[in-house]
This record gives C-alpha cells, structure tokens and sequence, in this order.
C-alpha cells in the first residue's frame, strides 16, 4: 500500500497508528527473510505510535506521514539508537541526536520501525554485506536487492513499508530503486539536509526516499524540506514536454531492458511528449572522474582505518584504491567536474528532462561477479552504476521507476533527469508514465 | 638518504658494517645488509621461514668466508654499488606503499630486487616479492597495495587521463577548479 492509501485507512478509523505498527513488526517478523534490517526498534515504534493516535483523537493531523512506518538506512544517525554503517567499525556507535531528516520526517508523523541493511559503508552495490548478511531481494531471493540502499529497498520491494530512505553517492538509491521494482529519488546535490548522515564522499552524497511509488518518493521529498501537506502534480498529458534520450542511456542495454525503454520512449510520445535524441559528454569520461572524486573523498574520511580485518574484502580494496589517487588527480577531477556540469546547464536549455535505462540490465544473481551485455563481459558492480554514477558528479535530480518486467520476470528501471531542482518536473513525468502502465 | 629510515633500518647497516668488518672485507656488500638483517629483525624471519638453518648460517650459505685480518671497527667502510642499489629500492617500496618510513621489512623488500646472492638464498627459502609485500605492508601498518588494486587504478587513470586531454585546457579554463570549490563548500 501506499502512504496515501495507508493514511487513508488511518483517518477512516479503519486501523490505528498503534495497530498499523503492530501489525508491521508482526509481518517484519515473519515475512522477512531478505535481511532487510539491522535494528528493530518497535517499542519505541509503537510508544510514538501511541502519542499519534492520541494526537488525531484531539484534531491534530500532521499530514500524508502521519502515523505512517518507515524505516532509515542505516547511515542516519538515530538517537540512542546504535547507528553501524553495515560496518565493524561502527558496530557500537550510538549517536546522541538525529540527522535534520530524522527529525523532519519524525515531525512529518511518520514513525520509525528500525534501521536497514546496508552494502558496508554505503560503499558498494550489491549489499552483500559480510557483516550483517547479504540482502535479498524480495522478488527473487536469489538475487541481489542492489545497494548500497539495499536494506531500504527490500522492505519497500517486499511491501512491508511503503517507504525508506537511502542515500546516494553513485546510484545507491535508483539502482536497488530498479533491482527491485520500485521508485527512487535522488534529489539535487544539497536539497535534502545531509546533517547526521555519515558521510561516504562529501562532494556526491544524495539523501532521498525508496518508495512503494514516485507519489511516495514525492511526499518524503516535501516532507524533509519542510513541506507537510502538499499535492503533488500529476497529469494525464505530456503535451510540449521537450524528452532527450542521450546515446549513453539507451545504447548498450541487455536486449530484455532496451524493450521496455523503447515501450516507455513510445509511450511518452503518446502522452504528447516531444522525444528525441540528443548529445552529452560521455558517460565513460564522467564516470571516471566521479570515481577519481568519490575514491580519494572516501579515502579521506577512513583515512586513519589501518585494520584491514575490520572491513569486508571489497570494501578495503576499494579503500586502498582511493589512497592510490593522487592530489594533483582529485583536482583536475573536479576542474572536469565544472566542464561537465556547463555541458549539462547548456543541454537544459534544450530539453527539459532526459530519459533512459537506470541499470543495463536487471537484478543479478547473487554468486555473479559479471555480466555479459551485448557480447561484452562486464563486472557487475561497474555494469550496475555505468548509467547512474554520472548523475552524481553534476548534482542533478534523477529518478528510477519500475517499468515493465525484463526476460527472468525482474523489474527494469526506467531513469529520468531534469535540471537541478526540477524534481516537480521529474514527479510529473514518472507519476504519467506509472499511470499509463496502470 | 638515511633520514627516512628508522632507527632499526639504521641499525641494520651498522650491523652489517660490523658482519663486513668481521669477515674482513674493505666494502659493505648487500649479502652483508642480509647479514645485518637478520641479526637486527629476526621477528620479521620467523614469519617468513620456517627453519633456522637461515638465521644461523647465513654467511656461510651465502659462500662467504673470512679473509684476512678482521677489519678495526674505527676504519669507514663503503657501501658497493649493489648496496647502495638495495637501500635505494627499500625507499621506493616504502614510498610505494605510503609509509613515510624505510623500515626494515622495505630493506628486504630491497634486497629481493637487487641479483645476487642474498637474493639467490631468499629465494631458495621461498622468499618471494609479492609475497613479502604483504607480510611487509602488514608489518609496518601501511595500505596494503595488491596487483589488482594497482591495475584497477591504473585502468582507471586511463579513462580519466583521456578525458583530461580531451578537455582541460590550462590557457582557457585557469580557475575553472576554484569555482567548483567554493561551489562544492557551500
């Protein structure tokens, strides 16, 4: 269900705050075995419960979340609530305040069943974390949920929550967004507070929500800006909407994935939109200085971690690449940055959102280290963020939504971009095509 | 060039002075440097062989027998050129590893890359490069640098260097780096 269906039910008297909480963590108890979650947190759940329920007995409703579960990936710092990062390093950290969104969507009246699992650090994309087990996806357990926002997607992939939220650095949140069927923000560089979120690379960390919906994703949006009762757009046409599908989105796709973003191409022009194809920087090029900035950033904040046997195998080596990256590197990666970043602010004044695949293919299985896409063997990891990563490194707003099934029976993802802070824009676009696949 | 190396890497030089003094010759050689080695870290052996057939006849495996008069301690002896090669190459493993110091696990690290017979002894025990890097990385607590990491970043500079080329132009774009800066601060 939706957080617009589930606050239906709760103003309709036809279930309380405190019995949809229950009911939650009764399902959570049985049902998951995705390893969704690190902590559970469902005393404090419900006593929060309790005070919302009192609160709509009195008159006060504090809009779309109220009294709705969520959960928080768990690099969100938690009040006195043990915050791991997935990670050995963090195992005992309990923070003494919550992060700014936290607190927001606290304030919003959603309330927190726990925190979720993890790829270690929130640097990886699989989640096959080997400290608090690997997550699985909900649609197909012997897949990957994605990462490194797996926790979070698995739990709205296996209708627990109809939202989490999850962090992006380069593709955290669409890629398990795709792999698991479901809809991801990553809004513009600095929209959402980054406070009391541990970091994993300063210049390209993204806070945003996994939802049931890009409805969901929309309203969690509103809610950590400080906007609490909110319609958000939606429409029934297109009509004038300049669509730029870039050679980079569309080419180089599994055969079961480029079918259904042809099927979404075609039916954005049903809906009157104008498609068309058009140039950008390559991808490639913007990928590889996202992954000279992101290394020596995340090399800086473990910079005094000297205990290999405090981290999994992947993390470490990816720890040791970034203090491989010189000075002189990480400099010139952010000058291109800026070159990129004048390429894009021209290409807005041409289109008004881009659109293509989110991941070229959809979930892996979960002992695969490779694909093979169009004859080409590829490692799972750079396949998995080749059409994301970029995304980072100009900051702009992109969403991945489900759209259609690929040849296994596994959702693929459909990717749209707009202009810094066009999030409305890309709320619109994705809320048309969801309703035209209804 | 021996400001960067620690006082046990310093003292394996002395003591390889003395093995050379001991032994008669009028040079420091690096068959002397393992000599030097071995009587200062033994540690570092015990967890690369597992006989003690190395740290007790060591010299005479390595065919050196002494000639002539024991040399006075107060005489200054040279290093050979291949010597001098071995710290040298201790200081770039150290440098390629990140760690500030020479150690004494990098001038093994050296004695490894330089032919001869200190080498020729190691390797007959099974004392290989790649092998005693990580022994070594792990020993002086640096970033453990794997073939694979290094191929991995170099691949990647491949990428990234492309993009340089194709872009950055120093005369055009001369403070392109600092707008993003204070973009990125805010």
């Amino acid at each position: 269900m939706t957080v617009r269906e589930l606050g239906a039910q709760i103003r309709a008297r036809k279930i309380s705050c405190v019995e949809l909480i229950e009911e939650t963590l009764k399902d959570i108890r049985e049902r998951d075995k995705f390893r969704s979650l690190i902590t559970v947190t469902g005393e404090q759940a419900l006593a929060t419960a309790r005070e919302r329920d009192e609160e709509l007995t009195g008159g006060k409703d504090r809009g779309p979340f109220h009294g709705i579960p969520i959960a928080f990936k768990d690099l969100f710092y938690t009040r006195g609530v043990k915050t791991t990062a997935g990670s050995l390093v963090y195992r005992d950290f309990v923070p003494d305040y919550d992060a700014t969104v936290v607190e927001r969507l606290r304030e919003a009246g959603a309330i927190s069943i726990g925190k979720t699992n993890l790829h270690e650090i929130a640097f990886g994309i699989t989640s096959k974390n080997p400290h608090y087990g690997f997550v699985l996806n909900p649609l197909d357990p012997k897949r990957i949920a994605g990462g490194s926002s797996g926790g979070s997607a698995a739990l709205v992939a296996g209708k627990f929550l109809p939202m989490a939220l999850g962090t992006d650095t380069g593709g955290s949140i669409r890629v398990p967004a795709s792999y698991c069927g479901i809809a991801g923000l990553k809004p513009t560089y600095g929209r959402v507070s980054r406070h009391g979120v541990l970091p994993l690379a300063f210049s390209l960390d993204h806070v945003g929500p996994l939802g049931s919906c890009v409805e969901d994703c929309a309203l969690a949006l509103n809610a950590m800006v400080g906007i609490y009762d909110y319609n958000v757009p939606g429409t029934r046409t297109l009509k004038g909407l300049r669509v730029g599908v870039p050679p980079f989105l569309s080419q180089g796709l599994a055969d079961d994935v480029n079918v259904e973003v042809e099927k979404a191409l075609e039916q954005l022009r049903k809906l009157g939109a104008d498609v068309r194809a058009v140039s950008t920087p390559d991808f490639a090029e913007m990928n590889a200085t996202a992954r000279v900035v992101q290394l020596a950033e995340t090399a800086a904040i473990y910079a005094d971690q000297h205990d290999e046997t405090q981290f999994g195998e992947d993390v470490w080596a990816l720890l040791e690449q970034g203090r491989m990256i010189m000075g002189h590197e990480y400099v010139n990666g952010q000058r291109l940055r800026t070159l990129f970043r004048r390429s894009f602010d021209e290409l807005w004044t041409k289109v008004d959102v881009l659109v293509g695949a989110t991941t070229p293919i959809t979930a892996p299985l979960l002992e695969q280290n490779t694909v093979t896409i169009q004859g080409k063997e590829e490692n799972v990891r750079m396949a998995s963020t080749r059409l994301v990563r970029a995304i980072n490194l100009l900051g702009e707003p992109a969403l991945s939504i489900a759209y259609g099934k690929g040849s296994g029976g596994m959702p693929v993802g459909l990717q749209l971009i707009a202009a810094p802070f066009g999030e409305e824009m890309l709320v619109r676009v994705g809320k048309a095509l969801e309703r035209a696949l209804n | 060039m021996f400001e960067r190396f620690t006082e046990k890497a310093r003292r394996v030089i002395f003591f390889a002075r003395y093995e050379a003094a001991v032994l008669g010759a009028s040079y420091i050689d690096h068959s002397h440097l393992l000599l030097g080695l071995l009587r200062e870290d033994k540690g570092l052996f015990s967890k690369l062989v597992h006989d003690n057939d190395l740290l007790k006849n060591a010299a005479e495996l390595m065919g050196l027998k002494p000639s002539g008069d024991k040399v006075s301690t107060s005489v200054d002896l040279p290093l050979t050129t291949e010597a001098k090669r071995v710290l040298v190459f201790a200081a770039e493993e150290a440098e390629s590893m990140g760690d500030p110091h020479v150690g004494t696990g990098h001038v093994l690290l050296g004695l490894l890359r330089e032919p001869g017979a200190a080498r020729d002894l190691l390797a007959a025990r099974g004392l290989e490069l790649t092998g005693v890097r990580k022994v070594v990385a792990e020993k002086e607590r640096a970033p453990l640098v794997t073939p694979t990491n290094r191929q991995i970043v170099d691949s990647l500079r491949t990428d990234f260097r492309a993009a340089m080329a194709k872009r950055l132009n120093p005369e055009l774009e001369p403070a392109v780096g600092y707008s993003l800066l204070a973009e990125t601060a805010k």
